[in-house]
């Protein structure tokens, strides 16, 4: 049972933070009017990049991959730069589909639409990462509206606010959202496991969801001791009863969590055909979309990084004009003779 | 023979003598000139080549269903447009820049500009006065400069503040406090 205990501690801790053994992943996708998706995957790490590295997103000998070094004042940068053209998100799911790397337990899929609107064509790009843990915790129960956009903002953001104008509100902004991502990812684990365990005692379901709440709150890091959270939350004639069940749920779940604990952080960019229009992403003043890919976004909810842009359709514009000027001038000129 | 040519030459005499007299000759004059108007105007909507372009107006069928066309293609126009501006606006929150914290948007930065307190940053007897377009110029430029040089390696030291850079000019342009300009 304690094991359960180190889950946790470990486990939010890992999923706060990530491996500084992994290079800084940027994946770039130039989203083209037809489809077609042309991928750029930089990265970038003060030791050598060893090439094929178990990379974030699945990069291959097709890639076309550059080295380069740039020196620093004190140490060298190893900046590995691989690029491939893809015909349709299709490709882009082959290859999520075969991928080898690090984070090939995650379910990753790309999609493309097109929607022509006789003035515009829209374009949206998404990808998207399933949920880690089958329980579905939303987000949005934990944070509010202004709230989950400082969630979900890339590290590079927070960082310049914080260094930034009002650094001491954001600071303190951070610290509330630390408390309540711990919050949240701990609920996440709580649904999972109860899911789990509520599997193999279905009787207990009245039970156990009467006590997540308790439970929640015990596996926040002030209140975790050393004494069991399961005899806590559910007293210690029930843990010993069903101690067997508990111990197999906590292992089944622990497997499950791997998976969550071996995500390797990295961060997406998007750049859209036409005029970017609407995103759940971080615009740049280049339009160019960003999000960071971390397991924290993708535990307990499916997270879908979409992005949607626009082109005039020029051609529609000078036909909608003239058929708009001759049903004009048709009417003035009816008008006109019905006059005289 | 003779007696019909002497009747017909009286009945001639007696008509020359009573000559017709028009009570409002001037009117008589107008309503000719303006019949021929109206024949004329009546040739430029009838004639053949209009009544074959916009004859369809004449149906009334036609008449209503390419109307309705237009209002509809009008209609798809503006609901398009006001679709796309409650987006872009939804956008425009989303927007940050590393560079400057109180830059917030392309939309936006115009906005934010003019409300730069120009007259707190110059004295009051200063002739000298940068509109809101070229100081956005400036920056623009200045962040453009400052990209490009980001990708030479070594020229600019990685720095999360780059926005100082421009604080620390150290001219005129430079804003007394950051809070204050937004």
């Amino acid at each position: 049972m304690k094991k359960f205990k180190q889950i946790l501690r470990l486990g939010i801790v890992m999923l706060l933070l990530f491996s500084c053994e992994d290079p800084d992943t940027v994946v770039t996708n130039y989203v083209h009017p037809d489809g077609s998706v042309t991928r750029k995957v930089v990265m970038k790490r003060t030791s050598e990049i060893n090439v094929p590295w178990h990379h974030q997103v699945p990069v291959d000998s097709s890639w076309n991959i550059t080295k380069t070094l740039i020196p620093g004042e004190t140490d060298t940068t190893w900046v590995v730069t691989a690029e491939k053209f893809f015909a349709s998100a299709d490709e882009i799911n082959e290859a999520y589909r075969a991928d080898s790397g690090s984070n090939r337990m995650l379910v990753r899929s790309a999609s493309f639409k097109r929607s022509f609107r006789w003035f515009y064509t829209f374009y949206r790009y998404s990808e998207k990462v399933e949920r880690i843990l089958f329980a579905e915790v939303k987000a949005e129960q934990f944070f509010t509206q202004e709230d989950i956009s400082y969630f979900y903002m890339p590290a590079a953001m927070r960082d310049s606010l914080r260094q930034g104008a009002d650094s001491l509100m954001y600071i303190e902004k951070w610290a509330l959202m630390d408390t309540l991502e711990t919050q949240y990812l701990n609920r996440g684990m709580v649904e999972a496991w109860c899911a789990v365990y509520l599997e193999a005692n279905p009787e207990d379901s009245a039970f156990i969801h009467s006590r997540k709440e308790l439970l929640t709150e015990l596996m926040l890091p002030e209140e975790l001791s050393d004494d069991s959270i399961f005899s806590k939350a559910f007293g210690q004639d029930y843990t010993e009863r069903k101690k067997e069940y508990l111990e197999q749920s906590v292992a089944e779940f622990d497997t499950l969590f791997e998976k969550a604990m071996n995500a390797k952080f990295y961060t997406c960019e998007t750049i859209m055909p036409g005029k970017l229009i609407a995103t759940n992403g971080f615009p740049d003043h280049s339009f160019k979309v960003s999000w960071p890919v971390d397991a924290k976004y993708f535990l307990s909810q499916d997270y879908e990084m979409w992005a949607e842009s626009k082109t005039f359709n020029i051609w529609a514009w000078m036909v909608s004009g003239g058929f708009v000027l001759f049903v004009l001038l048709g009417l003035v000129w009816r008008w006109l003779k019905e006059k005289v | 023979m003779e007696k019909n040519d002497l009747n017909y030459q009286k009945l001639v005499k007696l008509l020359r003598k009573n000559t017709p007299e028009l009570e409002n000759p001037g009117e008589l004059a107008n309503r000719v000139i303006m019949d021929i108007n109206t024949s004329a105007a009546s040739g430029f909507f009838s004639s053949e080549t209009y009544y074959r372009i916009f004859g369809w107006t004449l149906i009334p069928w036609m008449r209503t269903s390419l109307s309705a066309g237009m209002v509809l293609l009008i209609g798809i126009l503006i609901f398009q447009s006001v679709e796309l501006n409650r987006k872009l606006s939804r956008l425009e929150d989303r927007f940050v820049s590393p560079a400057y914290n109180y830059y917030q948007s392309p939309y936006s930065s115009v906005r934010s500009l003019t409300k730069l307190p120009l007259t707190e940053s110059f004295p009051e007897n200063d002739s000298i006065r940068v509109s809101t377009r070229d100081l956005k110029n400036l920056l623009d430029e200045y962040l453009k400069l400052e990209k490009q040089s980001r990708e030479i390696p070594g020229s600019v030291p990685e720095s999360n503040n780059s926005g100082r850079h421009f604080e620390k000019g150290g001219d005129n342009l430079k804003p007394k406090q950051k809070n204050s300009q937004i």
